[in-house]
């Protein structure tokens, strides 16, 4: 009774047709191209979708911009090469100049000593220097500092402590909580 | 033209693109100054289509050929260029979009679209008619999951076939589908004469 419907393709084949036809078997292929009511199925999704593609391009202004690419040579499938070897380059360059820095650290009396009257002049502030540090140890406050703090020979006497720790009418320590 | 291969609706520009990047990579700038005018426009409406500026559409545009131009010797496969040159638009549209975020975030931009939109333009293009259908477009497109939504875009708007998508978006051809299919489903669940403006007679 209901053959000839039951043969119709089921909407999700005739979705998956829009996706990519290869998907169709060949029979269901046959059928859609013999069938008005499942190529109208077809036809109306499909018509739908470029109707969306064709009011994408009409619903976008018009632009005459123009791309500017570089005034350099064009793409060169060497270039990437050139980039990389200067970066080697550089690299290379820093770890000749970090050996010889440390290479004069290590051996002072190569060629890249100073000559003797830069180390006699370094040799003379350093001897001041420790001059310096010498009478520190043995005297360290300035003259300034030594007017304002008391007489070394004054002791911490009880009137210090009760101006510490003030005395209650019993004349016992306050309590401390 | 829908459902048709999988190489897209290009038809011989994909033999021609080939030619010409071979003939970019061999130093002629000719023939990359040639795709640059081949693939612009297209370019230039996927860009718009997601970011609905027009401004903001010709920046991404100039990025794209200027990464293209500079990246050409890493393209592989010829053939492929269209889905390599939409790949690096993706990218250039999902940075542009980033930043413009982080602009409004910091509140150095406005969040809605940055143009001002008259009836009708002198160029005679209807800015009011096509905010309202970008607006309509856009409630469908957000109702996808984000990748449906691209595939669907690349697909029916900017004319893919399932391979370049696949290749454009580094997914195989089977999610593609997939997400292709699913996407068509919710498409016809929407009702298209609700996205779809009504067609004028003339």
């Amino acid at each position: 009774m209901n053959n000839e419907r039951q043969d119709h393709l089921k909407h999700e084949r005739i979705v998956a047709s829009l996706v990519d036809e290869r998907e169709l078997a060949s029979g269901e292929r046959e059928h859609l191209s013999s069938c008005p009511a499942c190529a109208a199925a077809r036809e109306s999704l499909a018509s739908h979708l470029e109707g969306l593609s064709e009011q994408a391009v009409r619903h976008t202004p018009p632009s005459s911009m123009k791309v500017v690419l570089p005034a350099e040579q064009p793409v060169n499938p060497m270039a990437w090469f050139m980039r990389w070897s200067m970066g080697v380059a550089a690299a290379v360059a820093t770890v000749v100049i970090v050996a010889v820095f440390l290479l004069g650290r290590l051996f002072p009396g190569g060629p890249l000593i100073e000559d003797t009257t830069t180390l006699a002049r370094e040799a003379s502030r350093d001897e001041a220097l420790l001059a310096e540090v010498r009478a520190l140890e043995n005297d360290p406050l300035p003259q300034a500092y030594k007017e304002i703090i008391p007489d070394p020979g004054v002791s911490l006497d009880d009137d210090f402590f009760d101006f510490l720790i003030p005395l209650d009418a019993n004349g016992d320590e306050a309590q401390k909580t | 033209m829908l459902g048709e291969g999988t190489r897209g609706d290009q038809g011989g520009e994909a033999g021609e693109d080939t030619s010409l990047v071979r003939d970019a990579l061999g130093g002629d700038r000719r023939s990359f100054e040639r795709l640059v005018v081949v693939h612009r426009e297209g370019i230039y409406r996927m860009a718009y289509a997601r970011m609905q500026s027009r401004a903001d559409a010709e920046d991404v545009v100039q990025d794209v050929f200027l990464s293209a131009y500079r990246n050409l010797p890493s393209l592989r496969d010829p053939g492929l260029f269209r889905a390599w040159l939409y790949r690096i638009a993706l990218n250039k549209v999902r940075d542009f979009m980033r930043k413009r975020r982080l602009m409004t975030f910091l509140g150095l931009a406005h969040n809605e679209v940055p143009e001002d939109y008259p009836d009708a333009g002198p160029d005679g293009f209807d800015h009011l008619a096509a905010r309202q259908f970008w607006a309509r477009v856009n409630d469908f497109l957000s109702s996808l999951p984000a990748l449906q939504r691209e595939v669907f875009r690349l697909r029916f708007m900017d004319h893919l076939g399932i391979q370049e998508i696949a290749e454009a978006l580094g997914r195989n051809e089977s999610t593609v589908k997939t997400h292709l299919y699913r996407a068509i489903e919710k498409f016809k669940a929407a009702g298209p004469q609700g996205i779809l403006p009504v067609q004028e007679e003339s």
